[in-house]
């Protein structure tokens, strides 16, 4: 059970997806002017990204290495993510169209979110087992979606300021992407 | 097509990371030095040529329905013969690339060429396309690289500037530092764009 | 788009695609997967050769042998002088909890248990930071040391070993790494005098 929470902590704080391991970049930097568009992109990749986690574990260990195609891992898990996501969207049509509305128009974008590709890769890397690998992507999601969140309330905020006109814009954005992951940095060591 | 324009677009005014924020996670990711931003550059040319080129061939074959996933299959066998092919060649490169190799499957810009230009494109134009891309996405992973191996390390390219115990701005090879170079990068290359764009 | 495609025709580009990509990458994973492995191997040999260096008259062998030390799996290659005595050995570990996860490491150890030097495999320490490791005023400090006389620990935790500026996590699973790598060979000479 230590261990669980260890795991959680470190994927959420610790080695925050996206400011130490650089995964998930680009929906960081593109949805997140909103705080309401943050927190739904970051609900959407929670659920894409355990659902994830779970499959591409199971495709793994019971089709990739009992065949020895240990090498098509890449581009196995990339048509499993991609396959997912419209399966989601679909599903998530008929049933809870509510949801659906809510978090719709983020889906299409998560399959090119690397975080979602690389968090099962490192699962396979890491050797973790089934439980821990949906604990993983579920607490890397949660540090996606942190990571997000914050971010977009400084920007909010950031609109409000007047900013030297050539670093309007994306410049000043990663320059704040930078000071926070300074803070994150922090966090470092508090696992272990 | 004029070729010295397409390049010199592709570098600056439309360049893949600094022009059009694409593929930002391997540019943040392995650029804590020079060679690196160079190796990484380099494989995503390889797969941006090889995938613009065949899905040129199939623009017309491919059904438009499926085009998505077909694309996808095609980008990721690419990205696989990169992975094993660096593995048995430049073994050291490729363990400090690591994950980020199979990354270059969801690198925006492949996918991205591939939709925009590739499947409206004749196959010369499309391999052209995608060298030019390929190469303006490796020249700015290059200068972050560069910028951030020498203020954080001293070094660029094996070559110390100052001794190894001296002290240096190691901010800059953290990931803190990725993200602070490449939004000065940034402020940089818009204004030579601009500059290019007035004459 | 304006005509409707078959779906017998979709899904036969499809299959078609995947087939070729497949038959690639079958032909691509087996002309590389020789090099790749001798590209590992040579990375130990190389290795073993800085850990081991000064060993005179030392033969071992192709492929490591394997026990455990504290739960962990060691990989050990013997080295054996003449009529087969023990003269030392190099040992893969896995340096427990650095900064991030644990590293491989190697370390030499000469018959009479003398660190003859240590070699970092594989890590993912920061670089500029933990990757101090790799520096030769931190690796000086463990050579020509044995098990006994020494406290495996950084001076912080009351021990004996100069901790690298700023990476004290990376710097205690490194002593880690070296303590287990020690134990192991002194293990093997037991097993040797029985």
């Amino acid at each position: 059970m230590a261990e669980m929470a260890l795991l959680i902590v470190g994927a959420i704080f610790v080695n925050n997806v996206v400011f130490t391991k650089f995964l998930g970049i680009c929906p960081y930097m593109g949805v997140s002017k909103k705080l309401d568009t943050a927190a739904g992109m970051s609900m959407a990749v929670a659920f894409v990204l355990t659902l994830a986690g779970a499959i591409t574990y199971i495709v793994q260990h019971y089709v990739l290495v009992p065949v020895h195609i240990e090498y098509m891992q890449t581009i196995v898990f990339i048509l499993v993510i991609a396959s997912l996501v419209q399966l989601v969207e679909i599903v998530m049509k008929k049933t809870a169209p509510a949801l659906y509305k809510a978090l719709g128009i983020y889906l299409p974008l998560i399959t090119t979110n690397c975080a979602i590709l690389g968090i099962a890769i490192l699962s396979v890397q890491n050797d973790f087992d089934f439980l821990q690998t949906v604990v993983f992507s579920f607490a890397s999601a949660l540090g996606f979606g942190l990571a997000l969140v914050l971010f977009a309330g400084i920007r909010e905020a950031l609109d409000l300021r007047q900013v030297p006109k050539a670093f309007a814009g994306a410049p000043i954005a990663m320059i704040i992407a930078g000071i926070l992951a300074m803070a994150f940095m922090g966090f470092a060591g508090m696992v272990k | 097509m004029n070729y010295a324009d397409k390049f010199k677009k592709t570098f600056f005014t439309e360049n893949p990371v600094t022009g059009l924020l694409l593929g930002l996670c391997p540019t943040l990711a392995v650029t804590s030095s020079a060679e690196n931003g160079l190796g990484m550059g380099l494989a995503t040319t390889f797969v941006l040529l090889m995938s613009n080129l065949v899905i040129s061939l199939l623009r017309n074959i491919i059904p438009n329905r499926v085009r998505i996933p077909a694309y996808i299959v095609i980008i990721a066998t690419f990205v696989t013969v990169v992975d094993l092919g660096l593995k048995a060649t430049l073994y050291d490169l490729h363990k400090t690339l690591g994950l980020f190799i199979p990354l270059i499957v969801v690198n925006c810009i492949i996918l991205g060429r591939a939709e925009a230009f590739a499947s409206k494109n004749t196959v010369w134009h499309s391999i052209v396309d995608g060298i030019a891309n390929g190469l303006g996405f490796t020249f700015a992973l290059f200068i972050l690289g560069a910028i951030r191996e020498i203020l954080g390390s001293g070094a660029i390219l094996g070559f110390r500037f100052w001794p190894e115990e001296y002290r240096t701005i190691l901010l800059f090879v953290l990931a803190p530092g990725a993200f602070i170079t490449l939004g000065f990068m940034l402020v940089g290359m818009n204004k030579i764009s601009k500059m290019l764009e007035g004459k | 788009m304006a005509k409707e495609e078959s779906v017998f025709k979709v899904v036969l580009t499809l299959v078609l695609i995947a087939m070729v990509s497949a038959i690639l990458l079958a032909w691509v994973n087996k002309i590389t997967r020789e090099p790749i492995e001798l590209n590992k191997r040579a990375e130990t040999k190389r290795a073993v050769k800085i850990v081991l260096r000064g060993l005179k008259n030392i033969a071992y062998p192709e492929f490591p042998e394997e026990m455990e030390v504290d739960h962990s799996p060691v990989k050990y290659f013997k080295a054996v002088g003449i009529r087969g005595v023990l003269m030392g050995g190099a040992f893969i570990v896995k340096a427990p909890n650095g900064f991030s996860g644990d590293f491989e490491m190697m370390v030499g150890v000469d018959s009479s248990g003398l660190i003859i030097d240590t070699y970092v495999l594989d890590h993912k320490e920061t670089p500029g930071l933990g990757d101090g490791m790799l520096k030769e005023s931190f690796k000086e400090q463990f050579r020509g040391k044995r098990l006994a006389g020494t406290t495996w620990m950084v001076r912080k935790d009351g021990g004996d070993i100069d901790a690298i500026t700023a990476a004290t996590i990376t710097s205690r699973a490194f002593t880690a790494g070296v303590k287990r790598a020690l134990q192991a060979f002194e293990r093997l000479k037991k097993e040797g005098q029985k």
